[in-house]
């Protein structure tokens, strides 16, 4: 068992990483949000311990989203994506890390009441369940829960139960219609902790994590099944830390374990696929939505994909430049569209909430839920 | 305030400089160095003859490095240590007092002395300078055929660059197989005849007899067996030697290397070694250094010891860079033939790649791999972690997914 606190551990994994930097340039030339004005000289003296952080490594620490793509490219295998992590906590160390949980409660309805579980994630429960909507009084049942059946499958829709109401009630109606015993953690106080990391403050992302971990125990779940990579990722992260038993799905791996039951109708239309950088690249998965998707449709592969070349989606929901999240939503666009496919499929929540809100400056490719999508194809008797 | 004095600006004395700053904010860090350039990035001459890399992107520290981190570059060749005063001296006459002292001078690139070894056009690869000149050699005589002597890692990878540059290249190795130092058999192979699809001609078991050129350049190499294989140019790339000229005439100890401890001290009080110029001496082994990783981490153990701590260095070995056009990894014992208690596990690896565990006693001692490296990193953290794997109890995995059974890679579960 690992005793070391997560932040003990990044700097043990960066200072490795740092010495053994060759300064080939490669990580950069592959990074999504770096200024090609970056040097690596600059920026690892800006990353390591008593290294001075000079304003460009900054830029570069606030516009990173752990996408990844830097790792593979090292002829030392050199991890840049851990390195800039560490320097993520030197943003701390200056007192220039972004504030991105009050961005995140604000994002959600801001209440500064939130550290008392109260604020936006009470407001729309109490909300919600008097809705006249049946979904949202579905949901309003979920938020914030302090206490859990034990479960087979366990859904963690984290803070998305608020932002992508469609998702998370398809999920559920699927695992109503195949039947499954199942039980919902989601809300605001079941954070998944990426806010914190992408800000530089590992050791608050370490309490989510911990917090996380506990709820999870409550449920005592076989799977843990969600639809956000970043949640993944975490889930990913406490099943190693803690030595948990659970095993953590996508939503894709959940559904292909019912693939018989779904009774998938196909389709001639061909569809493109974008893979996500924490499941395809980071956890090596770039095979379950494909294989689901390919049970209803072809799939014709952008120029950038599969686990190793995938293109960021540029997002991960909270911080970044505007600029650059711009441009790389349109050049993904553009590749969809080169494809000839109509359609573009995501399935990690935060790629969704990036394209769909860049849909209507970049026409031509309707971008879907692979869950809606799915769903929109089910044909369970 | 103490004073420490760095002679060598190459990765172990800028590393260990950073290491004694961290550890004493006040001392007087003085680093000498002899080459016209900073501390750069040795391993990415690479990129830069392919021009991938620029000369400033190769520095490894930027502009500012030295004065944001107080420490005086002084660009000069020390010529005496003169141990009793506690001093150096330098060929421009600037004296300064230590109170330790490290050295970190590196290697050269050795050149044997056979016939016409100094003809123009006979190079060797290991420096900026040694680089710019063979590019410069290259561009003026619009040489087309180049023959690397020494298929090594290095004479691959200037083989590979050379190549690149649309030269006709030829690689002659003494030995019975080229990279022997770092593969097995089975890799060496496969490097061979990746380098041989290109076009590259490889030839094992032959001798340099000798170098023959005309009008004072070079025209090619003869061979023991009387072969003459013509050359533009020639590089030599059979290895490197240790910079102790200016241990000479000193009592610090020098055997074919600079002896150091495993604290990396000298067999004189307040002198330490670090980086290529050292043979540590351990367990009555002699270790080179030869990695750009153990160069560091040698210079961060002696600047421990020199402020006073007590700092042992044990090395992971750890090295990974390019073998001709594929990414290669080497850690531990990563070349221990099999039999006697050492047996070997090759993994599927991506195509046209290689990847083998080496076990002792059933334990996880290293690997190496050819292709993809992201299990080597594995490897490492589990012999950081000191574990006990057994073979058995590995569940292989299918192409690049990571090996279950050994540390899961930082970078994969954040």
């Amino acid at each position: 068992m690992n005793e070391k606190t997560f932040s003990e551990e990044l700097r043990a994994w960066a200072d490795i990483n740092l010495l053994n930097c060759i300064g080939v340039d490669e990580c950069m030339k592959a990074c999504p949000v770096a200024d090609p004005s970056l040097t690596i000289n600059d920026l690892n003296e800006s990353t390591r311990d008593g290294g001075k952080v000079s304003a460009e490594s900054l830029k570069f620490a606030t516009d990173c989203v752990q996408c990844g793509r830097c790792d593979p490219v090292c002829p030392t295998g050199a991890s840049r994506s851990v390195m800039a992590l560490r320097l993520k906590e030197k943003m701390v160390d200056r007192g220039s890390a972004p504030d991105y949980h009050s961005k995140y409660f604000a994002l959600k309805g801001y209440d500064k009441s939130w550290v008392r579980r109260k604020g936006f994630s009470h407001a729309m429960k109490t909300k919600w369940k008097f809705s006249d909507r049946e979904r949202a009084r579905l949901l309003a049942k979920h938020i914030d829960k302090e206490d859990f059946a034990k479960s087979e499958y366990l859904f963690y829709f984290g803070c998305y139960i608020f932002s992508k109401e469609e998702s998370t009630v398809q999920t559920l109606a699927i695992a109503e219609k195949l039947g499954i015993d199942y039980e919902v953690l989601g809300g605001l106080t079941t954070c998944c902790g990426w806010p914190s990391l992408m800000a530089g403050r590992t050791d608050e992302a370490e309490i989510y994590h911990k917090r996380l971990s506990e709820d999870v125990k409550k449920s005592d779940p076989k799977y843990v099944v969600t639809g956000c990579a970043e949640c993944f990722s975490s889930l990913r992260k406490i099943k190693e830390k803690y030595n948990m038993a659970f095993t953590p799905l996508t939503t894709p791996m959940w559904l292909n374990m019912f693939d018989d039951k779904l009774g998938l109708l196909k389709s001639d239309e061909k569809v493109t696929y974008h893979d996500s950088c924490h499941i395809s690249r980071k956890a090596g998965l770039p095979k379950p939505a494909r294989d689901l998707l390919g049970k209803m449709n072809d799939i014709v592969e952008m120029k950038r994909s599969g686990a190793k070349d995938t293109y960021c989606c540029g997002y991960w929901g909270l911080g970044g430049d505007p600029k650059i999240i711009d441009g790389i939503a349109r050049s993904r666009f553009e590749e969809a569209k080169e494809t000839g496919a109509d359609t573009m499929i995501v399935e990690c929540i935060t790629c969704l909430e990036q394209f769909n809100g860049k849909e209507k400056e970049n026409p031509g490719v309707k971008v879907r839920d692979i869950v809606e999508f799915v769903y929109s194809r089910m044909n369970i008797e | 305030m103490k004073r420490y004095v760095i002679i060598g600006s190459g990765v172990a004395g800028v590393t260990a400089a950073e290491e004694l700053r961290r550890r004493d904010a006040d001392a007087k860090i003085t680093i000498f160095n002899n080459e016209p350039f900073p501390n750069y990035f040795r391993a990415a001459l690479a990129f830069y003859i392919k021009d991938i890399v620029s000369e400033e992107e190769l520095f490894g520290k930027p502009p500012e490095w030295a004065v944001d981190n107080h420490i005086h570059l002084v660009n000069d060749k020390v010529h005496v240590i003169k141990i009793g005063e506690k001093e150096i001296v330098t060929e421009k006459g600037y004296v300064e007092p230590y109170d330790a002292l490290l050295i970190a001078t590196g290697a050269s690139a050795f050149k044997p002395p056979v016939n016409g070894a100094s003809l123009d056009g006979v190079m060797t690869y290991r420096t900026l300078v040694c680089v710019n000149r063979t590019l410069d050699f290259i561009r003026k005589r619009r040489a087309k055929t180049a023959v690397l002597v020494g298929g090594g890692i290095l004479g691959i990878e200037m083989a590979e660059n050379l190549h690149s540059l649309g030269l006709d290249v030829t690689v002659l190795e003494r030995g019975s197989r080229i990279v022997e130092l770092l593969f097995d058999e089975t890799g060496s192979s496969i490097v061979k005849s990746e380098m041989e699809r290109d076009g590259v001609t490889v030839m094992t078991s032959v001798e340099t007899d000798e170098i023959t050129g005309e009008n004072g350049i070079v025209t090619g190499v003869t061979l023991k067996s009387g072969e003459t294989i013509p050359a533009d140019l020639v590089i030599f790339a059979i290895g490197v030697r240790p910079v102790t000229t200016i241990l000479e005439n000193t009592l610090i100890k020098v055997d074919r290397g600079l002896v150091v401890d495993e604290r990396m001290k000298t067999n004189v009080d307040g002198v330490y070694g670090a980086g290529d110029v050292t043979l540590r001496h351990e367990n009555g082994e002699m270790k080179p250094c030869r990695t750009w990783l153990t160069a560091a981490r040698q210079g961060i153990t002696a600047a421990i010891n020199m402020t006073g701590g007590d700092e042992k260095f044990t090395e992971i070995f750890f090295n990974a860079s390019h073998v001709y056009k594929s990414f290669y990894a080497i850690v531990g014992k990563f070349n221990s033939a099999e039999g006697d208690g050492v047996s070997h596990l090759v993994l599927p690896c991506c195509e046209g790649g290689y990847s083998k565990l080496v076990f002792e006693n059933k334990k996880l001692v290293g690997g190496q791999f050819i292709g993809a490296i992201r299990h080597a990193w594995q490897v490492y953290h589990a012999l950081e972690q000191n574990l006990d794997i057994d073979p058995a109890t590995l569940s292989i995995p299918e192409g690049e997914e990571l090996i279950k059974g050994l540390p899961a890679l930082p970078n994969h579960i954040i």
